[in-house]
């Protein structure tokens, strides 16, 4: 099969998963939105969903739905379902975070009633309406993380025997295919993924927004049970079979010194490359500040380039260009990660940043002078300005603990990663070693995400305790 | 300003820490190895025990494939990392002798291993083989492999392949296979035999491994895999060894001490470690069944092991596929990715 035709197939894919993903995650927003009493059982899932790495996934579902999902006729659906789950918690939170338009609804419908004459014009000045107001945009931006994420997959396309352009390079490379001529043959496949991401931002440029809550949607049988299959597969199955399997070994499993030094080098290497990848974005989000957006927006859509290639592309270039000095540290490792994770970061710094815009932290520092209550009003501001960089680095971090290839390709001896390790035994179908380590790679992924809520709760309480002191 | 101040302080100062804390311990041999972590580890640790000699191994994965640790070595020529390399077939390391980048050391494992396995020139030695099967359901076991090709050519003719399956021959030894098939048989049979198996449906997967799962929860009869996977599936499948002209398929580990080695000495008792006798009994002995190739006696290896290695005597020598081979990945690297 030729690339174009297999970009081609990964491009529908994609397209379909991130769709589908958008669609059932339309009802997570509220949940994840107020994080309190049952919706607070969501905002977990979510959470997990994010935390277990697609090799549990590959690992859960290969060893539990042999039949089904290596069967021809199955493994195209199977991929499918998967894909979905694998996008559907990125998507949520981006469309749980990303603030409507100021537009409301109500106005946006009277927009579409006033050219009313012709069906055609009506659907125009509809999707128009809704472009120009924003409500799109966080859709949109969803659309596109979750689109760069399935596209860009490799361990679940390669193992359920699918087409894709990853797996094409990965095949040219391990082929022997002379590296330059397999980085040549990435630019349709970049420029593809830059030209969604380029959309998806220009729609968010159009559509400053202001934060209220989402209403909770009435539930829908059939959304609810296509959420519940996705998660169920991509959370659930491998979970359960991570506990049954492994909660007993855990110790065991760490009492090895080899995996030990792993799992440190896996969080350090995590923990940097988001960190980094945040601070990053944050400088080169559009709307951190006011006023030469359309010059931020290029430098960011260039700087994801690099990323758009895909984990592989990107270690076989850094293997090239850190061929010299650096070689026998962990930097290029590190360098390859944080330019994988940056589109992401980009994406969500753009979506998060719109908070910093918003009124309300101007409306707590007004009222916190008129009212003689400047603490408090210091802390709700920490409280909506800090919340994006938790957030940014709280979804980054798993991200690329989850990180096969460039760990594989770039990690000096001395420093590998767990999931190099894991990816190899996993190979050999199931122990209890294997599913020990590997939950505790997905524990390590979980704990940043509750960095956000945590923070949250602390500054909220030190807000209304500094107003009772007053 | 702020931000940008902020990003360049935090990334400075996480530069200048992975810099100090992240530099390579200078007395560690390196090891690059192709062949299973699971059989490998247990080799290796036992190694560094003995002998105090401290390792550090990069490990084959799914992700880069043995070509991954060749190329590996080949971008780092100029300042090489790895001092031995443990490749899991022999292909690879003819690659490297070619391109000059082995060191030849003749030591008592050069010593003992037959010439049929080895370079003359002791650029590397094999050991501890395994050998081309067929998979098949319980169905098929009692057929032989000249019935099984019978087979295959009868459902190749009648375009109806999807129960057969086979490894992506790009890579691995699926390419060793074809390779042989290729010094065998010659390109055009080996060009119109794969264009016929893709048109007749024959399912092409990731790896052995996928082969075996495949086979073993019976959504294909029968493929081709590694003696060493099939013995994975356990009763679920059944193996019989694969005969091309008479020749059986073997494919040796392979050690090769690289150029420029910073650890000569400590690579040369590796390297005697692994083409030892108690080695190569313990890779028979363990979950991949390795056949030993050096002066190892019958009664010592598992009967399934014995059985395999009664085969030797037929393996098509190596030598034979050395010119073949890079002939075979440039048509390969056409014919696969359509380029």
């Amino acid at each position: 099969m030729s690339l174009a035709d297999a970009t081609w197939q990964a491009a529908c894919r994609a397209s379909l998963a991130s769709l589908l993903g958008v669609l059932l995650a339309w009802p997570l927003r509220h949940a994840l939105w107020s994080m309190r009493g049952h919706t607070g059982g969501v905002a977990v899932g979510v959470a997990l969903a994010i935390a277990v790495p697609p090799l549990a996934v590959a690992y859960a579902a290969t060893a539990l739905l042999p039949h089904l999902a290596l069967a021809p006729a199955f493994s195209p659906w199977c991929l499918l379902v998967l894909l979905v789950g694998r996008v559907l918690p990125f998507v949520a939170l981006i469309l749980a975070l990303v603030p409507p338009p100021p537009l409301s609804g109500t106005a946006a419908h009277t927009l579409t009633l006033l050219p009313a004459n012709a069906p055609l014009r009506r659907l125009r000045s509809h999707v128009c309406g809704r472009l120009r107001s924003g409500s799109a945009s966080g859709g949109m931006l969803a659309f596109a993380a979750g689109f760069v994420l399935a596209f860009q997959d490799f361990e679940l396309t390669a193992r359920l025997g699918a087409s894709s352009w990853t797996v094409w390079l990965f095949d040219a490379q391990a082929g022997g295919v002379d590296v330059a001529a397999v980085l040549r043959q990435c630019v349709g496949p970049v420029a593809l993924t830059l030209s969604v991401l380029a959309l998806a931002v220009l729609a968010g440029i159009a559509a400053p927004g202001q934060r209220t809550p989402p209403r909770m949607p009435r539930p829908r049988p059939i959304r609810w049970l296509g959420l519940g299959a996705c998660l169920g597969l991509t959370v659930v199955v491998p979970l359960a079979l991570l506990l049954l399997d492994g909660a007993t070994h855990v110790g065991a499993a760490l009492r090895s010194a080899a995996a030990r030094n792993e799992l440190a080098w896996s969080l350090a290497y995590a923990t940097t490359a988001a960190a980094v990848a945040g601070l990053t974005a944050q400088g080169l989000s559009p709307r951190t500040a006011r006023g030469g957006s359309w010059l931020r927006t290029t430098t960011m859509l260039l700087a994801c380039t690099p990323g758009l290639g895909g984990s592989l592309v990107l270690a076989l270039v850094t293997r090239q260009l850190a061929a010299g000095s650096f070689a026998d540290t962990p930097l290029p490792a590190l360098f390859a990660l944080t330019l994988w994770i940056l589109p992401y970061a980009l994406l969500l710094r753009h979506a998060l940043t719109r908070d910093e815009t918003a009124p309300g932290p101007r409306a707590a520092t007004m009222l916190g002078h008129l009212e003689g209550r400047t603490g408090a009003a210091d802390a709700i501001v920490r409280a909506l300005r800090g919340r994006p960089r938790l957030w940014t680095f709280a979804v980054l971090m798993p991200l690329s603990l989850q990180d096969v290839v460039v760990g594989s390709i770039l990690a000096p001896p001395h420093a590998p990663p767990l999931t190099v390790r894991l990816h190899n035994l996993a190979h050999y179908g199931h122990s209890h070693t294997v599913s020990a380590q590997m939950l505790v790679l997905a524990a390590a992924g979980v704990l940043p995400l509750l960095l956000p809520w945590a923070a949250d709760g602390r500054r909220l309480v030190a807000a209304r305790r500094s107003l009772r002191r007053r | 300003m702020k931000t940008t101040r902020t990003s360049f302080v935090v990334g400075g100062a996480a530069v200048a820490a992975w810099l100090w804390f992240g530099g390579r311990p200078a007395d560690a041999l390196v090891v690059y190895c192709a062949h299973d972590v699971t059989l490998a580890e247990p080799i290796l640790d036992a190694f560094a025990a003995r002998t105090g000699i401290r390792l550090q191994v990069v490990y084959d994965t799914e992700a880069t494939k043995t070509l991954g640790l060749v190329e590996r070595i080949v971008t780092e020529q100029e300042a090489p990392r790895c001092d031995v390399l443990w490749c899991n077939e022999p292909l690879g390391v003819m690659q490297l002798q070619d391109l000059g980048l082995l060191q030849p050391y003749r030591g008592p494992g050069f010593m003992r291993m037959p010439a049929a396995w080895k370079d003359p020139d002791a650029h590397w030695v094999g050991f501890a083989a395994r050998l081309r099967v067929w998979i098949t359901d319980q169905d098929l076991a009692s057929l032989s492999s000249p019935d099984l090709d019978a087979l295959v050519a009868r459902d190749t003719a009648a375009a109806s392949l999807a129960e057969f399956a086979i490894a992506v021959p790009l890579f691995g030894t699926t390419r060793f296979h074809v390779t042989a098939l290729w010094a065998l048989r010659g390109e055009e049979w080996v060009r119109a035999w794969l264009r016929d198996l893709r048109g007749a449906g024959a399912r092409f997967v990731r790896g052995n491994a996928a082969v075996k799962d495949l086979v073993a929860a019976g959504v294909a009869r029968l493929g081709w895999t590694d003696s060493d996977d099939a013995a994975a599936a356990g009763d679920a499948a059944a193996s019989t060894p694969v005969e091309v002209d008479g020749f059986a398929l073997c494919i040796p580990n392979a050690v090769a001490l690289v150029r420029g080695a910073r650890h000569e000495r400590e690579a040369r008792a590796l390297v005697d470690w692994l083409l030892s006798a108690a080695t190569e009994l313990a890779l028979a002995r363990g979950a991949g069944q390795q056949i030993p190739l050096g002066d190892v006696a019958d009664h010592d290896l598992p009967p399934a092991v014995a059985k395999l290695r009664a085969r030797l005597p037929h393996a098509l020598p190596l030598e034979r596929l050395r010119a073949a081979h890079a002939r075979v990945l440039a048509w390969l690297q056409a014919e696969w990715l359509d380029r």
